[in-house]
């Protein structure tokens, strides 16, 4: 005889999976490869936060996200970012309109940001104030113009792309701002046998049309089913000396942190690492979260929330390296303890 | 029985499973670590019995102290003991259970379910994830209490140590080994101190016998190797005299009358009282009555020399300079002059000594003697020459003027010889401080009448607007060739540091 509760428990999580894996499915019928990132993608899609996606041009960073925003029926929306933009062009502002009396009035026009799905594309273009709108509704999901205050609506994600190649004219992300990216996603090239299948399909005459595989009510139950998954006391501890490990001058921190690092993850990094680890618990079959999971998602979580010192980026150091020495460092809670 | 109780039963199964194999790969681990780190003391139980052996030999009695084969054991046993006393206190420390539960989970495959369901066991209510996550492990946990643990791994440094201490430890033992085979020495026969001493030729006759020579070796005609050892610890002064025999070089007799320092203890300590009355004649006039009179008949001698034309010794120069250099030091046992007061201080309050008590020309020219000797002659106001000429008048035509000596200006005859005694008798270097100032400014003051000048109205106008956009911000980014510039620093830098972890 099985609890009640454990039974709707595992219901909860069969159900996040079937969806999981359909939303996968439809997404994968235009996006060619790149499973990994589209992994990425739903994982922080699921688990409540921001996405960003940084690879070089043509290689269909735009069209995963459109597509998840086609798949979902989500409200999807574009914004390109330029140098010219102000942040009015993000959030909205108001415009004079005519009323019916014959009089003007006042009117705000919300911005593209007010979106489930929102694509930031090329955000470094813009300016660091273009950039800076975007900082409390990735937070907070609310947006302040004047005396306006505004909830955006459950889900929101933000997903920004980036190019990291062409330096010029851009705009790096403040640290603030890229805090607040639960994931970055680095998107690289595919393999041999994928070019055959992208050619075939963006190059013929049919189009792949993809249908509605679910919607905002869905995702915000999958959200919060994701939110029920424990977390045992020993990963708590390992995904905070994970965090700990990327500071400099902490006790975990291995000598390549310590050398090269000028500034380690927030406490943020490690609410991020707990969030995608319990989404993959739950694709795992698990119901709590292993320290497998929290090593699983370590590298999109904390790579871009470890700042490389001047003598780290001169000896051509990335972050994907030190997140592989914190791990490979780091000791498993409970063999530490004895 | 309900799920839970099977699950747990089966948690205490595998804690105890696996903590009992983590306890003896602990254990093994901290044997194999204390042993490694123990591992010196292989070759220092053979060294310390190698030493007792020789010194045991030295000592005329028999090198052999034990048997080999127990220094063997000794040897082995030594870094075992400690090794063992911390593999016996890993044993006595507890595996955590949770920790245990995690190496099941790892070399199962479950994903920290084990330890997972043992956690949420222990807490009060579950939630509907924790309940499922406990009956999740319960599933495999039966599976989990009979799956066969193999024992980790455990890394120990230390070992590469082993080959080197171990080769060590033989050949002390092989060398302990030829030790024990050596022939007792025997005591009664000449050693090297013998050697030494009969070597010095030393008159045997007035010396003790020593107690070690038998009564037979006694009666009979010492040999000259046969020489006592305590006839080398006789003082070495006396040694030194009866070396050079009985012709004593007086200089050394002199310095010691000076300043002390050849006398023996007896002599300083009879001849301080009268030093400290005399305080400050430190330099020959502290000397007694009798070593006055060595000293006038030495310096009579001296000067007969001279007569002869024979040039004093070089090594003379020196000895006195240094009597002449101890002077303070010499005074400052019994006077209340400063140690520390210089050469040329002590000099010059011998001089005013010296002044003082001459009552003849005999000593007087003694006097003088002793001055030379210690390096210059001291003025004299007593041998008074005539004062020079100071007269400048030029010859008369070919004719020198026999009275001019290039001195001075016209001026009536100079009628005192001037303070001879304050002529310094170092050389003091001349010394120009700084360099001449400029002279007095001169300041010419001129006056001129104020005119009036035509000013020019200006207009006031608006600032013209910029010609050119403000340029944009330049990257924060590094350019290529600075880039290269950093990193070929930061590389130097490198290179220069001692080597660190490279990044993977």
């Amino acid at each position: 005889m099985t609890d009640p509760n454990a039974d709707a428990a595992r219901a909860d999580a069969q159900r996040f999976r079937e969806t999981y894996e359909s939303i996968r499915a439809e997404v994968s019928r235009r996006m060619v490869g790149q499973a990994d990132v589209i992994e990425g993608v739903l994982t922080a899609l699921l688990a409540g936060g921001h996405v960003l996606l940084e690879g070089v041009p043509g290689l269909g960073k735009t069209m995963l996200v459109s597509s998840l925003g086609e798949a979902l029926k989500l409200s999807f929306s574009r914004i390109q970012f330029t140098p010219d933009m102000m942040p009015a062009d993000v959030r909205g502002t108001s415009v004079l309109v005519e009323s019916e009396g014959g009089g003007h009035e006042l009117q705000f026009e919300q911005g593209p940001i007010v979106a489930n799905l929102v694509l930031a594309d090329e955000i470094n273009r813009a300016t660091p104030k273009t950039q800076s709108a975007l900082l409390e509704a990735m937070q907070e999901r609310q947006l302040t113009i004047g005396r306006r205050t505004i909830k955006l609506e459950e889900p929101f994600c933000v997903m920004a792309t980036q190019n990291p190649v062409e330096q010029e004219g851009t705009y790096p992300l403040p640290e603030a701002q890229l805090d607040r990216f639960l994931f970055k996603l680095v998107v690289g090239y595919p393999e041999e046998g994928d070019y055959r299948e992208i050619l075939r399909r963006t190059t013929g005459e049919q189009e792949v049309e993809l249908s509605s595989v679910s919607n905002a009510e869905t995702i915000n139950a999958m959200r919060s089913t994701v939110r029920q998954v424990p977390v045992p006391e020993h990963a708590e501890d390992y995904a905070i000396r994970l965090v700990m490990g990327t500071q400099p001058g902490s006790a975990y921190a291995p000598e390549l942190v310590n050398r090269y690092v000028s500034l380690g993850s927030s406490p943020r990094g490690a609410q991020a690492l707990l969030l995608g680890a319990k989404v993959k618990a739950l694709l795992a079959g698990r119901f709590a979260v292993a320290t497998e999971d929290i090593a699983a998602v370590a590298r999109p979580v904390l790579r871009h929330r470890v700042l490389l010192g001047f003598e780290g980026l001169s000896e051509g150091v990335t972050t994907d390296q030190v997140v592989d020495e914190v791990l490979a460092k780091l000791p498993v809670p409970q063999e530490a303890a004895g | 029985m309900s799920a839970d109780q099977h699950l747990s039963r089966d948690l205490d199964r595998i804690e105890g499973r696996a903590g009992t194999m983590l306890q003896g790969v602990e254990s093994r681990a901290a044997f194999m670590a204390a042993g490694f780190r123990a591992l010196p003391l292989l070759a220092a139980v053979p060294a310390v019995f190698v030493l007792v052996q020789l010194m045991r030999w030295a000592g005329g009695g028999e090198p052999a102290l034990l048997p080999l084969p127990f220094v063997v054991l000794l040897s082995l046993l030594a870094p075992g003991i400690p090794a063992a006393r911390a593999a016996a206190a890993s044993r006595a420390s507890r595996i955590s259970r949770s920790r245990a539960l995690a190496e099941a989970d790892r070399q199962l495959g479950l994903s920290d379910r084990l330890v997972t369901a043992d956690e949420f066991m222990r807490s009060g209510a579950r939630t509907g994830f924790q309940q499922a996550a406990v009956e999740d492990a319960s599933l495999r946990s039966e599976a989990a209490a009979s799956a066969a643990l193999e024992a980790p791994e455990a890394a120990i440094s230390g070992s590469r140590r082993l080959p080197v201490w171990g080769a060590l430890s033989l050949l002390l033992l092989a060398l302990s080994a030829w030790v024990s085979t050596l022939e007792p020495r025997p005591m009664g026969g000449g050693s090297g101190t013998e050697t030494v001493a009969a070597e010095a030729g030393e008159p045997l006759d007035e010396e003790p016998a020593d107690e070690g020579v038998t009564a037979e070796e006694r009666a009979a005609p010492a040999p000259p190797e046969a020489v006592p050892t305590e006839r080398r610890s006789q003082d070495p002064a006396e040694a030194k005299r009866s070396e050079s025999g009985e012709d004593v070089d007086d200089s050394v007799k002199e310095s010691s009358g000076r300043t002390g320092a050849g006398r023996s203890s007896g002599a300083l300590s009879s001849s301080a009282a009268s030093e400290s009355r005399s305080a400050p004649s430190t330099q020959g006039q502290s000397s007694k009555p009798a070593e006055r009179d060595k000293k006038k008949r030495e310096s009579k001698k001296k000067k007969k020399e001279r007569k002869t034309g024979e040039q004093p010794t070089p090594e003379r120069r020196p000895e006195d300079e240094q009597s002449g250099a101890t002077a303070g030091k010499g005074s400052s046992k019994g006077s209340n002059r400063n140690p520390t007061a210089s050469e040329w201080q002590s000099k010059d309050q011998v001089t005013e000594v010296d002044d003082q008590e001459v009552e003849d020309d005999e000593d007087t020219d003694e006097d003088e003697e002793e001055q030379e000797n210690r390096g210059g002659v001291q003025p004299s106001l007593r041998d008074r020459r005539p004062p020079v000429s100071r007269d400048l008048q030029i010859g008369f035509g070919n004719r020198a003027n026999p009275d001019a000596n290039g001195r001075g200006g016209p001026s009536e005859q100079k009628k005192s010889r001037g303070v001879a005694s304050l002529v310094l008798g170092v050389p003091v270097p001349d010394r120009v401080k700084g360099r001449p100032g400029p002279g007095p400014t001169k300041i010419t003051q001129e006056r001129i009448e104020p005119q009036a000048e035509e000013a020019g109205a200006i207009v006031a106008s608006a600032r013209a607007a910029r010609s050119r956009p403000v340029p944009a911000l330049s990257s924060v980014e590094l350019g290529p060739q600075l880039r290269e510039l950093v990193r070929a620093y930061f590389l130097a830098r490198r290179a220069a540091a001692p080597p660190a972890s490279k990044p993977q």
